[in-house]
């Protein structure tokens, strides 16, 4: 049996690679993954050897054989992204546009469209000190991130049920499609947010995703002290909206610091590793109580 | 002349910059701020625009009627993987479905139907000084992103007949290195790089470079939250990109920032944007010409 524990930040750079880094420290054995498939971050600070990389592919684009292709136009009609495009009377798929979808190839009357795999990005498997770590790499400019992401916890799921390890994940920014494929079938998440207007704003809206999953959620402010008013103005938010606020952490130079030295910022210490501290404890030691485990 | 501005990481400072960029250019010229970070739009909090017009994005996704006798051939033509068949019966996840009508072209008995259903928003507004502002908000739960961009694009650009002539388009892109952010920054004739000079923020710069490469668009750097070690600076050196602005590292800022005020109209701060405006001005319209 283990569980699963989601680093979510709905605004971007609020600092959740480095809690999710900071509890992998803590945690001791357990299995990480990094679903910031886009800007991935966390492998430049746990010291990690990659052990397997894979190419994944996780969407399709089309190509018309040209010497098949009759001009007709019937797979341009079909096609809702403007993918298809004529130049001089020859039809053309472009690539950078075509959603890998297969409309236009159930409409060709000359069988001449074909639907390939596209790669888009790497999947890697590495040994950090406290267990295996799964991360990605999108390719530039890829679609499908979500299902980059799927295979990033599905790699971690298989690892963890192996040992009998539980998951942290550094989740994605935002609340849309990598949000979602980042957290489904977690036990908790943890929302790191700033005390901003922004920051307010995006945690409000990522909230309403795991509510809308049902997944059990708690809130940290980080850098709290740039505006203790706003840090108190999000906790009584929360409090009205039944989230629970597990801890502010104070701005510290030895963030940035752990950064620069590549170490989870528990290995360099200060009033922020403090409170990442007790944030853990404070997490850890209500699970088994508050979460339903479940078999992931 | 259309800026894409671009940050690799979230959290850079990048809608800062944007903003107050965009409220910079507005009292010269005509200026349209687009904010594309459709799953956490903030450029309205700062810019509170008095909103004239909203419109709502749709997407469809199949309806399975009487006629179907499970035959599996829309689940395995529906690439997204939105259709499954579970005794029996075809079940749909709308969430996840791209609205590509695949599966109704395939279905044998024609018994697949399509509805549409809201995924996002789009708004539009007028702030200060004339400022142009539009956004676009995936409605939650839902994955489309890159649809509500692509409408966004046409409304706050290509529908108000805007990005003509000597006007100023700032498109406010998502965060990331995925289709989002190109359908957001395509065609640009810059791409601004707001930067941070940590080590993830070094790292994701590298990942807007290579992004803005990929665009064949030219690029610039903003240094945020500069604490003078010259980070970044080295970086740019090697990359041969010019930086075309900074703000230093201050916890006021972050204070003016977090109150959602603009630093526009903060004395000190303020003069940073208007010449970052005559910097990437200088920059776009060399790009133009050449
Ligand atoms: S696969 Fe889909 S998106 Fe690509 S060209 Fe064909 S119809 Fe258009
Ligand atoms: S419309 Fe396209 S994505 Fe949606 S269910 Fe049909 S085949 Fe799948």
């Amino acid at each position: 049996m283990n569980y699963q524990l989601a680093v979510v930040s709905g605004k971007g750079g609020t600092g959740k690679t480095t809690v999710a880094a900071a509890f992998a420290d803590l945690a001791g054995a357990v299995v990480m993954a990094d679903c910031d498939v886009e800007a991935p971050n966390l492998h430049l600070v746990l010291p990690h050897e990659t052990l397997q990389a894979r190419d994944f592919s996780g969407n399709h684009v089309a190509t018309i054989e040209r010497d098949a292709c009759i001009d007709c136009g019937a797979c341009e009609s079909v096609c809702r992204f403007g993918a298809v495009h004529s130049q001089d009377g020859e039809y053309g798929i472009d690539s950078a546009t075509c959603e890998g979808c297969g409309a236009c190839t159930y409409v060709c009357p000359q069988d001449a469209v074909t639907l390939e795999p596209l790669r888009t990005g790497t999947l890697m498997l590495s040994q950090a000190a406290g267990g295996v770590f799964a991360h990605a790499e999108l390719a530039l400019a890829a679609d499908g991130s979500g299902k980059l992401v799927t295979q990033v916890r599905q790699l971690a799921s298989g690892e963890a049920r192996a040992s009998g390890r539980n998951v942290i994940i550094d989740g994605a920014p935002g609340m849309g499609c990598v949000v979602i494929s980042t957290i489904t079938g977690c036990q908790a998440v943890l929302a790191v947010t700033e005390p901003t207007q922004s920051g307010w704003h995006d945690l409000e809206r990522v909230l309403n995703v795991t509510e809308h999953f049902r997944i059990a959620s708690f809130v940290a402010v980080n850098k709290w002290d740039i505006s203790p008013e706003m840090t108190e103005e999000i906790e009584r938010r929360c409090a009205e909206r039944g989230v629970r606020v597990v801890g502010r952490i104070p701005w510290d130079p030895a963030v940035a610091e752990a950064m620069a030295r590549q170490l989870p910022v528990t290995r360099v210490g200060g009033p922020a590793a403090d409170a990442i501290r007790a944030i853990w404890a404070d997490i850890s030691a209500q699970r088994p109580r508050q979460l339903p485990l479940k078999e992931v | 002349m259309r800026l894409a501005i671009l940050s690799g990481k979230g959290g850079t400072g990048k809608t800062t910059v944007a903003v107050n960029l965009a409220v910079a250019f507005a009292s010269a010229r005509a200026t349209v701020y687009a904010d594309y970070d459709v799953e956490e739009p903030n450029g309205f909090i700062f810019l509170q625009p008095q909103i004239v017009s909203t419109r709502v994005v749709t997407s469809t996704y199949p309806v399975i009627g009487e006629e179907c006798e499970p035959c599996g051939v829309c689940s395995a033509a529906c690439t997204s993987h939105a259709l499954a068949e579970v005794g029996g019966r075809v079940l749909v996840f709308p969430e996840i479905c791209h609205g590509c009508g695949t599966c109704t072209l395939a279905c044998p008995r024609g018994a697949i139907r399509e509805k549409a259903r809201p995924i996002g928003e789009l708004r539009s507004g007028t702030a200060r000084d004339g400022l142009a502002c539009s956004e676009g908000i995936l409605r939650e739960g839902e994955t489309l992103a890159t649809t509500v961009i692509q409408r966004l694009r046409e409304f706050a650009e290509r529908d108000a007949g805007r990005g003509a002539q000597g006007s100023i388009v700032i498109a406010d892109c998502p965060p990331g290195s995925s289709c989002e952010v190109m359908h957001a920054a395509e065609g640009s004739d810059l791409a601004l790089l707001v930067a941070e000079p940590t080590a993830f923020g070094l790292h994701d710069l590298g990942l807007a470079v290579r992004l803005a490469r990929h665009l064949e668009l030219p690029a610039a750097i903003f240094v945020n939250k500069d604490d003078g070690s010259g980070f970044i600076d080295r970086y740019a050196t090697q990359a041969g990109l010019p930086i075309v602005g900074r703000l230093p590292f201050d916890l006021e800022i972050a204070r003016v920032t977090a109150r959602g005020a603009l630093l526009m109209d903060d004395r000190r701060y303020a003069d940073t944007f208007i010449e970052l405006a005559a910097a990437v001005s200088g920059l776009a319209g060399r790009s133009r010409t050449a």
